[in-house]
């Protein structure tokens, strides 16, 4: 057993980005928005190997991969080729580094230059790295991606070649220099269901014979057991889980990954099945701050222990205090449909209707009732603090990565032992 | 075969050196797609006429340009006489043959527009492309430049500059293309911007290709039906602006362009009476200067050209 380091090796990568401020901003002495694209992400990246990244659009992955291939700069963290920071790479280190992880994009349509012929796309890296023979380098890479015979493809532009004939093109490119790492943005999400098939089926085969190693990102957890043996689940920036594939797929820990494994389609019309709920769209990843983020569509958001309170009154609350902190209440327009514009009672009773549907009980009902009052009395800092007080939950806080031996890794509140991933939750029932 | 046959035919042989090269055959094979409109290869075929005129013009005048014609009866002066056999458009107040002034007068027509269209297109894609692919500082101080330039009127900045630049043929042109290359360095920016967030370039910078390598083979062979459009703008707008200098008296009286013709003719206070001294200049210069802007209106067909693939890619996504 070699005590090599990884291949590429991820630590705690962060990349934010500042929203324009504008001159009144800077007059202002404003802090620009931070948009929190990559935060905190840790991963790697072994010989031969092939990792996933998982997660909703808008959630990092693409930030992510250009952080890798040094299209930006990161913020925080480094990242390690061959036990090697990035952040110390001269000249040369670049040079083999953009030579050894090559990168696949999602959308073939705009992948290849469409005034260059397969044969001058497939040439261009060979050219910039000074590798001579390239007819037959060329000629080879077609044939491995399965554009045969070659010269039936070499000197034709992009125009004329079909959706998965472009995409094997680029995946051509990127193996055509023997890169140790290849980068892939779901390849094949822009393709129709069987060619995906088959240039998955590809892939597969070209990660087994060229010994490269893949960091495969996607949306689609369905395709992600064709390419990757281990996934890692991301939601706003963060990695919420990471798993070996099969053991995701089955168990998932996470609601969240429960919710994206729910939704992976069966091809049988007649299976019935639980779907975990999830509700809404993740939000803006600007200046997200403390906290589970995934805690205003989570379906099991963490009550406090002494909080008699069902799971779906309890999120309305917790979606309820989101919007308060956020600014993000309509209670102008609520206010113009009343009668009587400065009846606060009435604010306040229309307010609940606005964004509560299910009753409360006791306490809870009175506390409420009087944040509600407060909030239509124009005191929302009050408002805030009193549903604090009574709804704060565990989930505000950042959960820690709990890894287990079986390099078992969950972000959530429900798995806070210290060594065991240990099933704490009860099933809901909405 | 056609001529635009011809040209497609060309391109996917490996013929030359010349036409496998990169630049080469993405300029002709444009030209083939914007010729395959009829309208765009009827204007394309005045132009190559007008060019033509320019090179064997002067061989073909009948005349000296500076030749006093006399009548052979009477032996006078022909001072701005009508059409004749023998001088079909006419003599000029000197007694000048109009027809070989026209004829010699394309020459210099050509040239402003060839190399006023030149420099408007170097000078504009070389601000417009570093603008918009390094962007940053370097675009700030450049578009700001561009925008300073635009506030410049034209004709009365071309005479303060002709003034220091002494009066004269080239440096007339050079004047034209120190100010009109504005509109394209715009155009092109925005072109460049567009093109440099394709994935294609992410992937050659990805690789480690350098950015002049990238400008030189990904992003000019994208800006090029761009730059066409702006060449052919560029070669009527020099036309017509030299003509107008000239006729205000800031460029060269001296090289018979048609231009000069014009001014000539107001000069003498025969414009409206000698028509066919005015005349036959000022519908040249109006149909060549209208030749390169419908030839321009040709880059509408490679757009739609473009379009094709766009429309797939929108369906895919």
């Amino acid at each position: 057993m070699s005590n090599d380091p990884p291949l590429l090796e991820i630590r705690n990568l962060e990349k934010y980005f500042e929203e324009s401020s504008n001159v009144l901003d800077v007059l202002m002495r404003r802090e620009p928005s931070q948009i929190q694209a990559v935060d905190d992400v840790s991963l790697t990246l072994e010989e031969n190997d092939s990792a996933a990244v998982i997660g909703e659009s808008g959630c990092g992955k693409t930030t992510l991969l250009l952080t890798l291939i040094g299209l930006h700069d990161a913020t925080g963290g480094d990242i390690y080729y061959k036990g090697q920071p990035v952040s110390e790479f001269d000249k040369s280190d670049w040079r083999e580094y953009r030579s050894n992880v090559q990168v696949i994009f999602q959308d073939p349509f705009n992948s290849l230059d469409p005034k260059m012929t397969v044969a001058e796309s497939l040439k261009e890296p060979l050219k910039i790295h000074g590798i001579g023979d390239r007819d037959r380098r060329v000629r080879e890479v077609l044939e491995h991606v399965e554009l045969s015979p070659p010269e039936k493809y070499l000197g034709r532009k992009p125009a004329n070649l079909s959706g998965g004939e472009k995409q094997r093109v680029s995946i051509g490119r990127a193996l055509v220099l023997e890169p140790d790492v290849i980068l892939a943005d779901e390849p094949v999400s822009m393709l129709d269901v069987s060619t995906q098939a088959a240039v998955l089926n590809t892939m597969k085969n070209l990660i087994d014979e060229f010994g490269v190693s893949m960091l495969y990102i996607s949306h689609d957890l369905s395709t992600v057991s064709y390419i990757s043996e281990v996934v890692n689940v991301m939601y706003l920036g963060r990695v919420v889980e990471s798993a070996p594939t099969e053991q995701i797929l089955a168990d998932p820990k996470h609601p969240y990954t429960e919710a994206l494994v729910s939704a992976i389609p069966v091809p049988d019309p007649h299976y019935n099945r639980e779907r975990t709920e999830m509700s809404g769209a993740p939000r803006d990843p600007v200046d997200l701050g403390e906290g589970c983020r995934f805690r205003d569509r989570c379906p099991a958001v963490i009550p406090p222990d002494d909080l008699e309170i069902p799971q779906a009154a309890y999120r309305e609350v917790i979606a309820f205090r989101e919007r308060l902190a956020r600014d993000d209440l309509t209670l102008d327009r609520v206010r113009a449909e009343l009668d009587d514009s400065t009846d606060t009672d009435a604010l306040a009773a229309a307010l609940r209707e606005e964004y509560f549907d299910h009753d409360l009980m006791g306490e809870n009902d009175a506390v409420l009732d009087t944040a509600l009052s407060a909030l239509a009395a124009g005191d929302g800092d009050r408002a805030g603090d009193l549903l604090r007080g009574r709804f704060e939950s565990v989930c505000e806080q950042t959960p820690a990565d709990v890894t287990t031996d079986d390099e078992w890794t969950v972000a959530c509140h429900y798995y806070d032992d210290d060594t065991q991933i240990e099933e704490k939750r009860v099933p809901t029932t909405d | 075969m056609s001529l635009r046959g011809r040209l497609t035919e060309t391109t996917p042989e490996r013929v030359s050196g010349v036409t496998d090269s990169y630049i080469v055959r993405n300029f002709v094979g444009a030209l083939g797609i914007m010729l395959r409109d009829r309208t765009t290869a009827f204007y394309f075929a005045i132009l190559v006429g007008v060019t033509l005129l320019g090179v064997v013009g002067p061989m073909l005048a009948p005349y000296g340009i500076q030749e006093t014609q006399y009548n052979a009866a009477t032996g006078q002066v022909l001072q701005a006489a009508g059409p004749s056999v023998a001088h079909p458009l006419g003599t000029t107040f000197a007694g000048y043959d109009v027809l070989s002034r026209l004829l010699v007068g394309a020459r210099p027509t050509v040239i402003t527009g060839l190399l006023g269209g030149a420099m408007i297109l170097s000078i504009g894609t070389a601000v417009g492309v570093t603008a918009g692919y390094v962007g940053g500082r370097t675009e700030t101080v450049l578009m700001r430049f561009t925008d300073f330039v635009y506030g410049v009127p034209l004709i009365p900045f071309g005479i303060v500059l002709i003034t220091f630049l002494g009066v004269g043929f080239l440096s007339s042109i050079v004047v034209i293309g120190l100010i009109l290359w504005r509109g394209g360095a715009r155009v092109i920016r925005a072109q460049t911007l567009q093109v440099k967030q394709y994935p294609f370039v992410r992937v050659a910078k990805a690789t480690g290709a350098s950015t002049p390598r990238i400008i030189v083979k990904h992003i000019l062979p994208n800006v090029a039906p761009m730059a066409i459009f702006f060449l052919s703008l560029g070669v009527g707008y020099a036309i017509v602006l030299q003509a107008s200098l000239t006729f205000l008296g800031v460029a060269d009286p001296f090289t018979p362009s048609w231009g000069v013709m014009i001014r000539n003719a107001f000069r003498s206070g025969y414009m409206s009476e000698a028509w066919w001294w005015s005349i036959p200049p000022g519908f040249l210069i109006g149909l060549t200067v209208l030749s390169t802007f419908m030839f321009g209106r040709g880059y509408e067909d490679l757009v739609n050209e473009d379009a094709e693939s766009a429309e797939t890619e929108a369906v895919a996504a």
